[in-house]
């Protein structure tokens, strides 16, 4: 490994060494509470895409890297910060090592961070802009640099390319407009659902000629206010007069948008599979990679009712349009990776699916 | 909802046994806590006076009387309660509630059971009904049957289709009484002893997943059917080992998300289903080989597992399960941590934590030190770090056995296989050794079970020591600082002194920084006073007000010698300060206990409690004064050095000066004080070597005392009959304590011993208690049976004692509290020793008197005086307090049950009441001696000095219509005296009926020996006594113990004896 460099934009820099591809790589600087596990899933998360993630734990890679847990086939994420990369991992899941996994993808990390205090730093300013750099003499242009660089989080380059059809043998059939998914939401929906993916910018009119009798607008990258989903948003809009929809994470925020709530950008963001939300009555774990929150007042004004809301900090978590089978939600109710204590929403999801066509 | 009660009843657990140590005084000092600011009327009962939850404070009314149900339905009748907190009391607690309800007590007197609920209780606790909930909800449990004889056993281990099997006991603590048996013949004898322990003679026989992972999971679970995850736990140690002698981290550190998300929802699923209200540990054995699981076990209260859980966390895992109890679901209850949220939250952390345990075996050298199923140890150390070598070696240098971190380990290469193959208290170091001597992880791994991921970490370390070694450069320091290498460490492996390295590295800027335990991995902003050092940027103990700040030096893991009295004394001082408007910090690092409860003091440091690391919290405080007194002798070792590294500094060691400690401490010097002050002192020297001690030993006579200097709870102390005695002592007491000599007394035969416990300013002195030792001096203090006030001692002793105190604790300028140990022999006072500090008995005292002596000192050593709280003299009593204690025999096979000068029990008990007889009882009682009060045989074996004493007790048993048997000798004296005793044979005397096979076939319900006082007699009953320990005949080792217990049974048969609350005690005392 050789020393290298987080520079975020306000010119704070973190010292470490640096592992993985031997690239530099900006991002916007993230933090993730989720504990040991996780790790792997986290990186090859669409959602992750333009993130460098600041693991709060500061053993990571402890049990290396497994097909089996990829969310997607690729790294998303810009890059990694740990306190500590593990290099001789426990042997149980034979897979290789998570240094051998990056630099393979082409993804870079830098260990060797104190992790807690650059995690306090983002909590206390915000998520901001950083770069994993080799050196270190030119801070300054890396700064001016950095301010000046747009972070690409497009869905477009994350979403399915064309239509695809994945028969699981159900009586019902669900369209996922695909804005950068992760495989745990398949696994989900295979047990209750034939599906049909399509693209970010697939029209109405495709989807409703599908067969399909219910969609679901699935978590992605980045800004759900970028001009590349307005298309998306008019479809949603278009649908949700046809058939039961449901949002989920950047899908959650696209609905919102498509019944003209205002959607804004979080200070800090929740990513982490520990968030807690009240739901039926009960306590539940949710997996977030949340960093928009629709606004309370707007979603009012756009006829959402709130349904719950995160118990820390009272951003909206889910909703319910007031006269339409819209549903939304803030968090990965599909778990996997993450607590499936929600799960249960896509089984009332084919419930209301089933009510509406009867 | 809120639920609503008149008056509310917690259960503690009494004394601390192998099993069951402070972290039930830690959930019962938080149920009331949290019952009180709830508003509802609160009552304790626990027969343990060194408790916080004891304090009259923590309840509108104490109870320190015996934990049985019996006393217990006195308790909630006298009180009209009407809901006792089932889940706070560890397993003594539950079993009380199960009972209670069980015999219809609990409806009888129209009162509920607070959190878990019968039903709940059986369904956790009873293995059957375990057993067919969990096959209903399709939860894996190992292969296994219940059964209630030894031919039930071998039918279900033929069942089950390989050996080993596991034997497990219902009912009972810390496994007592379980094992594994690789074959029908250890079944046999296993499962005899298991059905022996259990409650409801009852064992389980199950399918063994010896080697596998061992995960627990810290649930919480309210009545809206909400279920978190407050934390999971990873045994490093194997299945096989129990979880309280396995080296235990959280969180889990090495399985994958998928896995842990399997485990989680098992163990909610689990919770759901034994319909569990409040905190719950489960426990899961995890295939390695093949990711399958099977669940263990399920503890429907809270713990020591969720002690650790809420210490690792941050989460007060026992305030909420009160809570919960009460009615409020996990969104209603604010979270105390970061002020702002709720308790609704699973909490992640940014660190790891390690938990090791502790063992007795130091002061047990003949005991069988192999890890198994049954808990052995007596306490524990929790370290938190940011890498996992941070954490163990931290862990290591807190449990005080004289190890810096992994310590070279002295072992001979052909027996390291074997010693990592079965485990020790000592496989750690053994693994360090044989990594040192070019063993493989894989290879280690393999014999010990563990994750080769541990073992690779232990390499690190050991590959770190290399660098050391090979030049300390200002990067290998930084390297290994940031490690969790101690300085002494360092100092040691490149043999420069510790305070070079420290000046090297503070010299380098090198200095470490504390981080907060928010619950939350930094995501929200906490307000938690809780950290742990490292080495890294930003510190987050930033200073909060400009009050004073005093740091208080805990006492660190509980171990023989050094119990929860030192932690009630730590509480005592931190209250005091923080009376006196002074921010009080704790340095400490005992999971179970009240003093590393966040909530107790204005700062809590979870630290090892070396001079480095103390050093270093003093410095990041900036503190004004540190306290030395309270932490036992782990602090009082640290108080001289302390000072030394302070001088100059803003910083003063308080109360009595370090150089007047030692002076106590130090024979030599106080010999000489004591000659200048006239008072006797048993006739004694220092050797420094073998030759001089036998001189010593001539010239004062045997038998003697012998003993290293400076010393905890007796260790390695002994009475020497013998020039050969001596030879074997020195060989075996240089070994532990490396650079003192040895000192010598001359043994007081028949002296009665004294405890006195005083607070002094310097000017007037108090004496708060004047304790009398039931046994005879020679018996450790810490072990002897005492009766407060005296009750044999003339007024005119008694006066000359107080005498003796006051000049002692003004010559050596006490401020703060001293502890004496006198001998009284033939109306002459002998001192046996000063302690300048907080004593055991503190908190004993402080609760038959109602006088808080550890907070009077600690506002003393802030400059008030006795006359500030109208104190002076000496305070009478017009009741009468007994201090009894227990012993861990039972667990330690290989250990012989005779009282020495080493200290062998684990925790105490205190009886209490106006008649001295009674007070007798419960303390017997509570410490769970079982005396056959409604008769049955008395089995009287004494040494000639006592044939003579043992006479009227004799007479007084068969009066009871107790049957006598005796020894030969003993019988005849006896029946030539009066008392009709039948002859029993010692083995060795080869004769018909022997003592050995009465007691089996359950004739002997009590047993009197005192042995003849020659080391060689005292081996003889051996057998016979260790006979008696697994039998549980209660075995009395003293003449005045018989007496007692005479006394006792008297007052048990009349049956009527109340309860008091402590405060109605004190009321007499005014």
């Amino acid at each position: 490994m050789t020393g290298g460099y987080l520079v975020l934009e306000d010119g704070t820099v973190f010292e470490g060494e640096l592992f993985g591809a031997n690239i530099e790589k900006a991002g916007e600087v993230v933090f993730s509470t989720g504990g040991v596990d996780g790790y792997q899933e986290a990186i090859t998360d669409p959602s992750s895409k333009g993130q460098i993630i600041v693991f709060t734990y500061p053993l990571v890679g402890n049990y290396g890297v497994s097909d089996e847990f990829n969310a997607s086939n690729k790294i998303h994420a810009n890059g990694i910060v740990v306190k500590e990369v593990t290099m001789e991992p426990s042997p149980f899941y034979r897979g290789k090592l998570l240094s051998e996994f990056m630099e393979e993808k082409g993804a870079v990390g830098i260990t060797g961070v104190d992790t807690r205090a650059l995690t306090l730093k983002i909590r206390q300013d915000g998520k901001m802009k950083g770069k994993i750099v080799k050196n270190h003499a030119d801070i300054g242009k890396v700064v001016e640099e950095l301010k000046k660089t747009e972070i690409d989080s497009s869905v477009r380059d994350v979403s399915a390319t064309k239509k695809e059809k994945i028969d699981n043998g159900k009586d019902v059939t669900v369209a996922v407009i695909d804005l950068g998914t992760r495989s745990g939401l398949y696994k989900v929906l295979a047990e209750r659902f034939n599906v049909i993916r399509f693209p970010y910018n697939a029209k109405a009119d495709d989807i409703i000629a599908s067969g399909a009798k219910g969609v679901i607008v699935s978590s992605g990258p980045g800004n759900p206010n970028a001009p590349e989903l307005a298309d998306t948003i008019k479809t949603v809009s278009q649908l949700s007069s046809e058939m039961p929809v449901m949002g989920i994470a950047l899908g959650c925020d696209v609905v919102a948008l498509a019944f003209g709530a205002k959607v804004l950008s979080m200070k800090v963001g929740h990513h982490g599979c520990n968030q807690p939300v009240k739901l039926r009555g009960r306590i539940c774990m949710t997996a977030q990679s949340q960093d928009y929150y629709i606004e309370p007042a707007s979603a009012e004004a756009a006829g959402l009712v709130i349904t719950q809301t995160n118990l820390n900090d009272n951003i909206i978590e889910g909703f319910k349009h007031s006269k339409l089978e819209v549903y939304g939600y803030e968090y990965h109710p599909e778990g996997s990776p993450g607590p499936d204590d929600t799960v249960f929403v896509f089984d009332d999801f084919l419930n209301v699916i089933k009510g509406v066509s009867q | 909802m809120r639920k609503d009660y008149k008056k509310v009843l917690v259960i503690g657990s009494g004394p601390i046994v192998i099993g069951q140590a402070a972290e039930f005084d830690f959930s019962g000092t938080q149920a009331c806590r949290s019952l009180r600011e709830e508003g509802y009327k609160t009552v304790l009962v626990n027969s343990n006076p060194a408790t916080i939850q004891t304090d009259t404070e923590t309840a509108d009314a104490v109870y320190v009387e015996p934990l049985n149900a019996e006393t217990v339905a006195k308790i909630i009748e006298k009180e009209g309660i009407d809901g006792v907190v089932s889940g706070m009391g560890g397993q003594t607690g539950l079993n009380i509630c199960s009972e209670l309800a069980e015999n219809g007590t609990l409806e009888r007197l129209h009162c509920e059971l607070i959190g878990t609920q019968p039903d709940a209780i059986a369904k956790s606790e009873d293995r059957e009904l375990f057993k067919e909930a969990m096959i209903k909800i399709g939860e894996p449990i190992p292969k296994s049957a219940s059964v209630n004889s030894i031919d039930e056993a071998i039918k279900a281990a033929n069942d089950i289709g390989r050996y080993p099997v596991l034997v497990r006991p219902a009912f009972t603590l810390g496994g007592t009484g379980g094992g594994i048996a690789y074959d029908e013949d250890e079944l046999k004898e296993i499962a005899a002893h298991g059905l022996a322990y259990s409650r409801i003679h009852q064992v389980l026989i199950e399918e063994s997943v010896l080697g596998w992972k061992e995960i627990e999971f810290e649930v919480m679970r309210d009545s809206n059917d909400s279920c978190i995850i407050i934390c999971n736990m990873e045994n490093i140690d194997p299945m096989g080992i129990h979880t309280g002698e396995s080296i235990v981290c959280a969180p889990i550190l090495t399985l994958s998300e998928k896995h842990v998300e399997k485990l989680r929802n098992s163990a909610i699923k689990v919770m759901r289903e034994l319909n569990i209200e409040g905190g719950c540990n489960v426990q899961y054995a995890f295939n390695p080989v093949n990711g399958d699981y099977r669940l263990i076990e399920v503890n429907p209260r809270v713990s020591r597992s969720s002690a650790l859980a809420s210490k690792a966390t941050g989460y007060p895992i026992a305030r909420v399960s009160m809570k919960i109890g009460l009615g409020y679901t996990l969104d209603e209850i604010p979270n105390r941590v970061t002020g702002t949220t709720m308790s609704a939250f699973e909490p992640s952390v940014d660190y790891v934590v390690l938990k090791i345990a502790r063992w007795p075996f130091d002061k047990f050298r003949t005991v069988d030190r192999h890890l198994g199923t049954q808990m052995k140890s007596t306490g524990e150390t929790m370290a938190i770090g940011r890498t996992f070598e941070e954490a163990l070696l931290k862990g290591l240098r807190s449990l005080e056995i004289g190890a810096n971190g992994l310590d070279r380990f002295d072992v001979l290469d052909k027996d390291i296989e074997d010693l990592l193959r079965n485990a020790t208290d000592q496989r750690i170091f053994v693994m360090g050794e044989a990594l040192r001597r070019g063993w493989t992880p894989e290879k280690i791994a393999e014999l010990t079970n563990w994750d080769v991921f541990f073992i690779r970490k232990l390499a690190n370390i050991i590959n770190m020591e290399y660098k050391i070694k090979a030049g300390l450069t200002p990067e290998v320091l930084k390297a290994a600082k940031e490690m969790g290498f101690s300085d002494e460490s360092i100092a040691e492996l490149t043999g420069n002194p510790s305070k070079d390295i420290r000046d090297m590295r503070k010299k380098q800027g090198l200095v470490p920084v504390y981080k907060m335990v928010d619950t939350c991995a930094g995501e929200f902003e906490a307000k938690t006073p809780y950290f742990y050092s490292t080495y890294g940027k930003g510190s987050e103990s930033l200073p909060v007000n400009d009050k004073k700040k005093v740091v208080i030096v805990g006492g660190g893991p509980i171990r023989i010698g050094q119990g929860i009295e030192f932690d009630y004394c730590c509480v005592h001082g931190v209250m005091a300060l923080q009376e006196e408007g002074v921010n009080a910090v704790i340095v400490n690092n005992n999971p179970e206990t009240v003093s590393t409860d966040f909530d107790v003091s204005d700062r809590l440091y979870f630290e090892p409690l070396t001079l480095g690391d103390v050093l270093n919290v003093i410095e990041a405080e900036d503190a004004d004064g540190v306290i030395c007194q309270y932490g036992g002798q782990t602090s009082v070792n640290l108080a001289v050095d302390l000072e030394k590294a302070l001088e100059g500094s803003k910083t003063k060691v308080l109360g009595t000066s370090p150089d007047d400690m030692d002076v106590a401490e130090d024979r030599r010097r106080f010999s000489a004080l004591m000659d200048e002050l006239k008072i006797k002192q048993p006739a004694s020297g220092t050797g420094y070597s073998f030759e001089e001690a036998k001189q010593i030993a001539e010239d004062i006579g045997y038998p003697c005392v012998v003993r290293p200097s400076y010393v905890l709870g007796g260790r390695a102390m002994e009475i020497v009959y013998s020039t050969e005695d001596l030879k074997t002592y020195v060989e075996s007491a240089v070994k532990v304590s490396r650079n003192h000599p040895i000192l010598i007394d001359k043994y007081l035969t028949d002296a009665i011993e004294i405890d006195v416990d005083a607070v002094a300013d310097g000017t007037d002195v108090y004496v708060g208690g004047i304790l009398e030792h039931v046994e005879y001096a020679g018996c450790h203090s810490g072990d002897a049976t005492m009766v407060m006030p005296p009750v044999t001692l003339a007024q005119e002793t008694i006066d000359e004692i107080l005498d003796i105190t006051k000049r002692v604790a003004l010559a050596l300028h006490i401020k703060g509290l001293m502890n004496l140990q006198l001998a009284v022999k033939d109306k002459q006072i002998y001192m046996i020793e000063a302690n300048p500090r907080a004593s055991r008995t503190v908190p004993f005292i402080s609760k038959a008197t109602g006088v808080q002596m550890a907070k009077i000192a600690t506002k003393i050593m802030l400059g008030k005086t006795l006359k500030d709280f109208g104190l002076t003299g000496y305070k009478k009593l017009d009741h009468y307090a007994v201090k009894e204690v227990v012993f861990p025999f039972l667990k330690l096979p290989g250990v012989d049950c005779i009282l020495t000068p080493e200290m062998k029990s684990t925790g105490e008990v205190m009886g209490i009441d106006e008649d001295f007889y009674a007070a007798c009882y419960k303390a017997q009682v509570a410490a769970g001696c079982n005396y056959p009060i409604d008769g049955g045989g008395v089995y009287i074996t004494v040494n000639d000095n006592d044939k003579e004493k043992v006479l009227p007790s004799a007479k007084a048993l068969e009066e009871l219509g107790f049957t006598i048997y005796a020894t030969k000798g003993t019988a005849k004296f006896l029946i030539d005296h009066g008392v009709a005793a039948a002859t029993l044979y010692k083995m060795s005397e080869n004769m018909a009926p022997n003592a050995i096979s009465a007691m089996r076939e359950g004739r002997i319900q009590m047993i009197i020996n005192t042995p003849t006082q020659k080391s060689g007699a005292i081996r003889d009953g051996a057998s016979m006594r260790r006979l008696a320990v697994e039998l549980q005949i209660p075995i009395i080792t003293t003449i005045q113990g018989l007496e007692m217990t005479v006394g006792a049974i008297k007052v048990a048969r009349k049956g009527n004896t109340g309860v008091r609350s402590l405060t109605e005690f004190h009321r007499l005392v005014n």
